[in-house]
């Protein structure tokens, strides 16, 4: 089984949940940014974290044979905080076009203050000059009142619904989402919220069609392979294997890959933490003529 | 200044276009350099090059160690006169291939670029890709590197267990000291129980230090096929560069 984990906090887990992910069939992670349990009080700690996401760790990834990539985005949360919200978006476009970036997140709503729609509309315009999808998180508490604000503010914006992936979702919102084009995302977690039988009967009701499923692994109680747990539940409640596939590899991938920023070819092959292998047979040049180039004028 | 014209014609003409493309979004400001640079890997596309051998400006490098992207940096690079406060901050805001771009050019010795900086930037940090980008398939370290850099840069290769073969110039660069580092490296190996790093064998063969030589005296005796193999490609190295 291959998995594409649309949405895991790498940065505060161990090695060993990256050797069970792999185990456990995830060829690529998406890191989306968000807060770190406590809010900063500088810019400055969300350039180190950016580049954190786009640098150490997707090679400690790499080093497990599991592709890193990343949504970058001021999450709704701080969007509350004037000492970083503003900086932080101005900040954004320099970090749009680096490599490894697959989206603009996670932005959205968290207590729906005015603060909060005014960074996430305007979050939702950079994806659209930087032609990226964008991963939205919704909030956990006033769910119905939360996606219905999303789902507006997103039409405001102008931005694709089908670039659009609503995340957190539940029974309920399923059905508000449905029908608007939006991908719907589900976080499987061990005790809480959605667990795996939920969203096996979710899936039962509504297919695979535009779902997306995912661990939201965290410094919480929170499980890296809630996907794959879902994804045998699925098998043991007889889902053809297209379906299971589907859901978690085929949508991620086609949601993600869409703006041109990977490619399933590129995701389905483990990727190199070294140049050794590239260079394999290559560096014993010696004693060979030389070419010259350049001539200092 | 320096004159270029083979570089271009590295690239292919879909290419040239991806650069195009490229520089014509940067046109030449940095503030636009530091977002659009990043594209390049997508614009250009990471085509391997082969392995051929060219002398760029004072340092010989291998291309087979480069890609398209690489290529088109470089010469974006050149042709724009970056000297090395603008490819320092190029590093520091990069991402990782951001950085595998401007680690490769360092080789080049553009403009001004007193290469030190990077060479301390691309040393203090563990992704092992941008070691190997920033100092392996050329001879520009062991041209320029002061003996403290230089032997810093041996043993980091060493401890990620790289192809001695990929630093051009090592023949030239064998202090005592480095040797010393190396004889007291394999014996803890060994003492661990662990293989000792293949490149101590050519080192050992050019090099005058009693206790490497016994080393390599006793593995010589060794049956492991393992350890025959690499002192026979040790043997070619070392006469190779004699
Ligand atoms: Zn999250």
């Amino acid at each position: 089984m291959k998995i594409f984990e649309p949405h895991a906090h790498m940065v505060s887990r161990v090695t060993d949940d990256y050797e069970r992910m792999r185990d456990s069939g995830v060829r690529v992670v998406l890191e989306p940014a968000f807060w770190l349990g406590q809010p900063r009080t500088s810019v400055g700690s969300f350039v180190d974290y950016f580049d954190t996401l786009l640098g150490w760790e997707r090679f400690r990834a790499a080093g497990f044979g599991i592709h890193h990539v990343c949504t970058l985005g001021l999450n709704p949360r701080e969007a509350n905080d004037d000492r970083v919200n503003a900086g932080v978006v101005e900040l954004l476009p320099r970090y749009l076009e680096k490599n490894g970036v697959v989206g603009v997140g996670e932005i959205g709503l968290d207590d729906m203050t005015a603060k909060e729609e005014r960074w996430f509309l305007a979050q939702l315009v950079l994806a659209k000059e930087h032609d990226l999808p964008a991963l939205v998180h919704t909030p956990h508490r006033n769910k119905r009142q939360g996606f219905l604000r999303c789902l507006d503010i997103i039409r405001d914006s102008g931005i694709r619904m089908d670039r659009v992936l609503l995340d957190h979702g539940n029974e309920e919102t399923v059905k508000i989402t449905r029908e608007t084009g939006v991908w719907q995302g589900f976080s499987i977690y061990p005790h809480t919220k959605m667990d795996p039988p939920r969203m096996v009967a979710i899936l039962r009701q509504y297919g695979v069609e535009r779902m997306i499923i995912n661990s939201a692994c965290d410094w919480g109680v929170s499980d890296p392979l809630s996907v794959r747990k879902t994804a045998d539940l699925m098998a043991e409640a007889e889902f053809g294997v297209g379906d299971i596939d589907r859901l978690v590899w085929g949508n991620p991938v086609q949601f993600f890959s869409e703006t041109g920023r990977g490619t399933e070819a590129e995701w389905s092959t483990p990727p190199a933490s070294t140049l050794g292998a590239t260079h394999a047979g290559n560096s014993f040049l010696r004693g060979q003529s030389v070419e010259t180039w350049g001539k200092r004028a | 200044m320096i004159a270029w014209p083979p570089l271009r014609g590295r690239l292919s003409e879909s290419e040239l276009a991806g650069l195009a493309w490229v520089q014509a979004k940067i046109g030449n400001s940095q503030t636009q350099r530091l977002v659009w640079l990043a594209s390049l890997p997508r614009r250009v596309g990471k085509r391997a090059l082969a392995p051929e051998l060219v002398k760029a400006g004072v340092a010989t490098l291998n291309l087979g160690a480069w890609r398209a992207a690489d290529v088109a940096a470089a010469v974006e690079f050149i042709e724009a006169s970056l000297g090395e406060a603008a490819l320092v901050e190029l590093w520091d805001h990069g991402d990782q291939e951001e950085r595998r771009m401007v680690g490769r050019s360092v080789c080049l010795g553009l403009g001004d670029l007193a290469t030190p900086l990077l060479w301390d930037r691309a040393h203090r940090q563990n992704d092992q890709i941008l070691f190997e980008a920033t100092f392996l398939d050329s001879d520009h370290l062991a041209r320029l590197a002061d003996d403290e850099v230089w032997a810093r840069a041996v043993l980091k290769a060493a401890f990620l267990n790289l192809d001695l073969a990929r630093l051009y110039g090592f023949e030239r660069r064998l202090p005592d000291t480095l040797q010393e580092c190396l004889a007291d490296f394999a014996a803890e190996r060994r003492a661990a129980g662990r293989p000792v790093w293949p490149g101590t064998y050519a080192i050992a063969m050019l090099g005058e230090n009693p206790r490497l030589l016994t080393l390599l005296t006793a593995d010589r005796r060794s049956t492991d096929p393992t350890t025959q193999a690499q002192i026979a490609d040790a043997t070619r190295l070392a006469e190779s560069v004699r």
